[in-house]
């Protein structure tokens, strides 16, 4: 049970963290994302426009628990993508003072986030590997059970 | 009623993508109602001009002062093709001096002398900005410019001049501001000096200054 409660309890970080940049001006991202220096147009349209949307779509699945393999490896991947991107800001030195991952909501300096993105990672990747115990309270389970 | 999982993922998806748009045009509507005043000592250019900018800054933000120093020679190239209001929003969380810095300016607002004061603080930036406690450099520049020293100590020293950078702050947000440099040109919102460099090269048919 303690599994499923912190694949929620992730989900809805996930779904806040969407949420907060997708009801905001699509600017603001778009300028977080710019300020990484790391691709150039149209990526950094493409990246501040799809990424709050997969932050958001990928939270709601794993709150539900549906094709939780799959939105655990998404989930996964995203928080390497996160970890590289900060971290090779952290390394130029960027002017970066925090991180624009939550928008206003909670600003966070760079290695704060790096860490937190750790943990995350580290629990996701348990998740992945006890997926029986994760998939308790699951919309996976449900559909399983009526085969 | 059987219903399948992928009917449900398809959903799920479409609810989310509905419900998204739905507080984002709710959001849209009390941002477009949101006020937008402005002292008259804090604009610049052609009041009538087709170019109107509103520039939200931290005066301790990097990409803040070279997007001011950009629109200086853009004011000073085309007089008569914009007209800027300068707005606050101090980020105090991540720079010390952001709200003293808005309130010692808006000080120097009230006795009309914002943009002098402005840019010799700008100036000065890498002084200030050492200081723990930069007031004394601020009435000196303040006594350059040959303010009302008391006045304008007492404005500095008076809460509600706080309160009013803080509520035009609010004001910012309500708009969807969140960090700063940012600029609405003729209603059209842009975060950071290089789109707002890119703008105005359009508009003036590729004149990079």
């Amino acid at each position: 049970m303690a599994l499923a409660i912190i694949r929620i309890l992730i989900g809805i970080f996930f779904v806040v963290s969407g949420f907060e940049k997708l009801i905001n001006p699509y600017e603001n991202f778009l300028y977080v994302v710019q300020s990484y220096e790391l691709v150039g147009k149209p990526l950094d349209l493409l990246t501040a426009w799809f990424m709050p949307w997969i932050e958001f779509i990928l939270g709601v699945f794993m709150i539900l628990g549906l094709w939780l393999k799959i939105t655990l490896r998404g989930m996964w991947a995203l928080l390497i993508i996160f970890i590289f991107v900060l971290g090779q800001a952290i390394l130029r030195n960027l002017p970066i003072t925090e991180c624009g991952c939550f928008g206003d909501l909670l600003p966070l300096p760079l290695a704060v986030t790096v860490a937190m993105d750790t943990v995350l990672l580290i629990t996701v990747t348990f998740l992945r590997a006890f997926i029986q115990k994760t998939s308790l309270l699951s919309l996976d389970r449900y559909f399983l059970s009526k085969q | 009623m059987k219903i399948s999982k992928p009917a449900v993922t398809a959903l799920v998806i479409v609810a989310s993508v509905v419900f998204i748009n739905a507080v984002r045009l709710l959001m849209d509507r009390a941002r477009r109602l949101s006020p937008s005043q402005v002292s008259a000592a804090r604009t610049k250019g052609n009041p009538r001009a087709p170019i109107r900018i509103v520039e939200y800054i931290d005066f301790q933000c990097p990409g803040c002062i070279s997007g001011s120093l950009l629109l200086k020679e853009y004011i000073e190239k085309y007089p008569a093709q914009i007209y800027l209001e300068l707005k606050y929003y101090p980020l105090s969380q991540i720079h010390r001096h952001a709200l003293k810095t808005a309130v010692y300016s808006e000080c120097a607002a009230r006795q009309n002398n914002f943009w002098p004061f402005f840019y010799t603080m700008l100036e000065k930036r890498s002084v200030w900005e050492r200081m723990i406690n930069p007031d004394s450099l601020f009435i000196d520049i303040a006594k350059q410019l040959r303010l009302n020293i008391p006045k304008f100590q007492s404005c500095a020293e008076n809460e509600k001049t706080k309160t009013d950078v803080l509520n035009e702050k609010a004001e910012g947000r309500a708009r969807g501001v969140q960090s700063t440099p940012t600029y609405f040109l003729n209603g059209k919102m842009l975060t950071g000096p290089k789109p707002l460099r890119e703008e105005l090269e359009k508009f003036f048919k590729g004149d990079s200054l």
